[in-house]
């Protein structure tokens, strides 16, 4: 009961409307109050909120914001959706479409899928309502190509699970790479498949632009364009670090956008107010699900969890299974690192024990987590999207389930078929 | 015999351990695992305790806190240097010749000095101590011949004195998050890093660097597990006693294991192709020479704010000097 | 109280100017620190610690409350739409009297923490001494400011819950940018 309190607390918190932020922080407070007592509460309130921001990695999340923010107050992300809706824009879901691209494109440079949504919902959301989309089907894209930043490397969450469970890093990393592609792909599919069916959700362009249309299109795009080119390259040569991607990304932005006469100081303070309110309600939340965490934690919630699956008499493809569905669950409410703190330590042993490749696993937990970014009632995608775009979460969640269900099919092929994850990496061992 | 709440000793004692270090990590494993398991043993099941790796609990440097807040009874208190500055004494280059001689030297300054001085004065009380095998640098594309190999190379190290003796020497240090070392050598971001050997798996460095260093003498890091002094004190007499052997074994055998280790770990790599190499004598005494002048400022930083930096210096060469060598 | 309201929108408005420094600094000097290591083979040392240490507890404490006051702190909002109004009202205002005493205790332990690291001069060590207190000192002066924020929303609630003030008192997001 003293666990199960904090629990229902949670969703009544979350239900009436109380910030998440505060809602996970003040439940974990009281479950903690109740099952360790006031000195482990003001350990844990002492501690946590200062931790939980105190990170140079995390830095990330304001400077790609940061960098968005300055694409999409002086015009330049407009101009690239302008172009893409050239190209593509015939395509059925046209921006839809170029909106996974590019956020693949960002998840090859960043590995925090919260900045990849927040640019993504600040630069592609206000185009495709622009171009008549509706609502949940343009979130519900924004939403989700954020996540490719966690399976696409760089990712913080392969290489979180490398550091956990000591697998190697580089190999994991190599994993991802076909796995997210795969998911590109079936984001792109779930696209089409939607439009088909309901074709009002996003309006095809009706007159076919001229080749000349198109190519003169380019001639705003093209600096940026160029920049996002040259920031991937600096990453993969090693000239930067993915967290130092942002702040060189972001000054590197504000330098063109001077250069083409588009900034002025008057979007400065604008530019700023919006790079804060996206970083302080994203890492107030994380304070928030660290607290809940620590309650969750201390009182042996989720080791007692693990013991019990590890003691059920069955095969060892359906305790895989549970163990992949609580990665799911706790991926309803928490903080995805937060839950590889948790449980990747106390999982992993058995799922060697087991017998199990450990890169695979790898990648069903990373799988895992992608998914508990979209998935209510905290979906940190979804609510940084919303946030970034002015959007009710409700709508957002709405459009953001058809591509879980892709997720959830292409999770079961994983588990299916092993070779999907571990045949880059064996083959480029050899 | 009954402790101070008039608790009986048939009753069991539930202790909640916090550290940093995965479960699947040699500090984990030979180290605190190792010790619970000998108190366990020595009290006839009588304690137990709830173990929280990882970060479980609250980030490394916070876990002295947490413990002082009775969060947690045991912690890994390591990263404490902050609040304890003369613990930093074993990690300074060139401080310690081995994992097995610099624990008993750590040892025995902390129950000659340091544990009134920095442990109880800080609400916390050490259960073992041991210092991790020295530093050695390791780089991608350049083998180090000479001192001046070193010059103008970019190395990762963490804070503390191994910065300043990377300064000291004129490499550039690069403070990097440890998740990142791994991609930033494959990618030539920096050239290298300074780590003790055990490290280089965890985080799969042996795979991305070419180059280790096998006798340098860059530092250390002290693995320190402490317990929170009032509930210590209420512990009755025979855990106190069971806690303080555990604590001596587990020292004996962590340390051995480090010593041990490090030689075997170092033939692995060189069979998975890395070049593990000796410097020379005449490069070795010239790089000990350079970073042992980093020891006074050491000291005098710290007598400014008030500690014995010079004192504690002083007890720790006469601790070395006493055990021979 | 107007006159109150409006020194504290005075304050927490030069906070939020400060984190929007922290933010540019921020850009600046991890830029800076990766050209200088490439270009000069030489990182600039120290531009770790202070992003970590100071710009990022900065940024975020800060405008913790200014975020607050443009309903920024974003929250479900599945059953509240389908409730009527002076439910979800009632709710609110529970809320951010629940939600100032959370707030509140973090300051008071941040404020302790802050404290304990001045009276101690603990500095970090390394090659430059940053002093701790100045890193954990944003983390109380962000959340009293949230705190001071949430009271002034309960107060309000409040009045309107007792019929005492019309709806409009309450700031619009748009005034605010
Ligand atoms: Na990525
Ligand atoms: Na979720």
């Amino acid at each position: 009961m003293t666990i199960v309190l904090p629990i229902l607390l949670l969703i009544f918190f979350l239900l009436f409307g109380m910030p998440i932020a505060l809602a996970l922080g003040i439940a974990g407070s009281i479950g903690l109050i109740i099952n360790e007592g006031w000195q482990a509460f003001f350990g844990v309130i002492q501690t946590a909120p200062y931790d939980s921001v105190e990170s140079f990695v995390l830095s990330a999340i304001p400077m790609f914001i940061l960098m968005a923010a300055i694409m999409s107050v002086t015009g330049l992300t407009k101009d690239l959706f302008y172009s893409a809706h050239q190209w593509l824009g015939n395509l059925p879901g046209g921006l839809g479409i170029a909106t996974v691209f590019a956020g693949a494109g960002m998840g090859a440079t960043s590995g925090s899928s919260t900045a990849s949504a927040a640019t993504m919902a600040s630069a592609a959301y206000p185009e495709m309502k622009r171009y008549k989309y509706s609502t949940p089907f343009a979130m519900g894209v924004v939403s989700i190509s954020g996540t490719l930043a966690v399976m696409i490397p760089p990712s913080i969450i392969l290489i979180m699970y490398g550091i956990l469970s000591e697998v190697g890093v580089a190999t994991l990393l190599i994993a991802g790479i076909i796995p997210g592609i795969l998911t590109a792909i079936g984001y792109i599919v779930t696209i089409l498949i939607w439009v088909k069916i309901k074709p009002e959700d996003a309006p095809t362009i009706e007159d076919k632009p001229t080749m000349l249309v198109r190519f003169q299109s380019i001639k705003y795009t093209w600096p940026v364009l160029l920049l996002i080119f040259v920031v991937v390259g600096a990453i993969y040569t090693g000239v930067i670090t993915p967290t130092e991607a942002g702040a060189v990304g972001a000054f590197t932005v504000l330098l063109l956008a001077i250069f083409m006469r588009r900034f002025s100081l008057k979007s400065c303070n604008k530019v700023l107010l919006e790079t804060l309110k996206s970083t302080t309600m994203i890492l107030t939340i994380i304070i928030g699900a660290m607290i809940f965490g620590y309650f969750l934690t201390i009182t042996g919630a989720t080791q007692n969890l693990v013991t019990y699956i590890e003691g059920l008499d069955v095969s060892r493809y359906v305790i895989l299974s549970i163990i992949v569905a609580v990665f799911l669950v706790l991926g309803f409410f928490l903080d995805q690192m937060a839950i590889l703190i948790l449980m990747v330590p106390i999982t992993f042993p058995i799922v060697i024990a087991l017998g199990f490749n450990p890169i695979w696993f790898g990648i069903l937990v990373t799988k895992a987590a992608e998914i508990g970014l979209v998935t209510p009632p905290v979906g940190m995608n979804v609510f940084v999207a919303s946030g970034a775009a002015g959007v009710k979460t409700t709508e957002s969640f709405k459009g953001v389930i058809w591509f879980v269900v892709t997720d959830l099919i292409i999770l079961l092929l994983l588990m299916g078929i092993p070779e999907i994850a571990t045949w880059l990496p064996e083959t480029m061992n050899n | 015999v009954t402790d101070g709440t008039g608790k009986l000793p048939d009753e069991k004692i539930t202790l909640k351990v916090a550290d940093s270090v995965p479960s699947t990590n040699f500090i984990s494993k030979e180290g605190i695992v190792y010790w619970m398991n000998r108190v366990k043993e020595l009290t006839d099941g009588k304690v137990e305790f709830e173990y929280f790796p990882s970060e479980q609990l609250g980030k490394a440097s916070s876990l002295l806190e947490l413990t002082k807040s009775n969060t947690v009874d045991i912690a890994y208190t390591s990263y404490a240097t902050e609040e304890m500055p003369l613990t930093e004494v074993a990690a300074l280059p060139g401080a310690i010749p081995s994992s097995v001689k610099g624990t008993k030297m750590y040892w025995k300054l902390v129950d000659q000095y340091l544990l009134e001085e920095s442990y109880l004065s800080n609400g916390v009380r050490p259960m073992f101590a041991v210092t991790l095998p020295k530093y050695q640098i390791i780089t991608t594309n350049k083998k180090i011949k000479r001192l001046a190999d070193i010059r103008g190379l970019k190395l990762r190290t963490s804070g503390g004195p191994i910065e300043v003796a990377t300064n000291e020497i004129g490499a550039s240090p690069v403070a990097m998050a440890a998740p990142e070392i791994y991609t930033a050598i494959e990618r030539g971001t920096i050239d290298g890093a300074m780590l003790a050997v055990t490290s280089y798996q965890p985080y799969q460095l042996q795979k991305a660097a070419k180059y280790s260093t096998t006798n340098a003498n860059m530092g250390s890091f002290i693995a320190t597990y402490s317990i929170n002094e009032v509930v210590y004190q209420k512990l009755p007499y025979f855990v106190q006693e069971a806690m303080l052997q555990a604590g001596e074994e587990t020292m004996q055998h962590f340390s051995t294991y480090l010593d041990d280790h490090v030689e075997e770990l170092t033939q692995t790599f060189e069979q998975e192709g890395m070049d593990m190499y000796e410097l020379d004598g005449e490069t070795l005494g010239n790089l000990n020479e350079e970073i042992q002048k980093t020891w006074d400022d050491w000291a005098n930083a710290l007598e400014a704010r008030g500690y014995a930096g010079h004192e504690v210096l002083q007890r720790f060469e006469e601790i070395k000097q006493n055990l021979g060598n | 109280m107007k006159q109150l309201h409006h020194i504290f929108e005075k304050i927490e408005r030069i906070f939020v100017i400060l984190s929007q420094t922290a933010l540019v600094i921020m850009m600046i000097l991890i830029a800076a620190d990766a050209a200088s290591r490439y270009v000069f083979g030489q990182s600039i040392i120290g531009i770790y610690e202070f992003t970590e240490r100071y710009l990022m507890i900065a940024v975020i404490f800060l405008s913790m409350s200014y975020v607050a006051k443009l309903d920024g702190h974003i929250k479900l909002d599945v059953l509240i739409d389908r409730l009527p109004a002076s439910v979800t009202e009632i709710f609110n205002t529970l809320f951010q009297l629940l939600g100032a005493a959370f707030i509140f205790a973090i300051g008071y332990q941040g404020m302790v923490m802050t404290y304990e690291a001045w009276s101690n001069q603990v500095v970090s060590t390394g090659l430059i001494a940053w002093p701790v207190w100045l890193s954990y000192i944003w983390v109380p002066v962000g959340a009293y400011l949230f705190t001071c924020r949430l009271m002034l929303q309960f107060s309000q609630s409040l009045l309107l819950l007792l019929g005492k003030k019309k709806r409009q008192f309450i700031v619009k997001k748009e005034d605010v940018i």
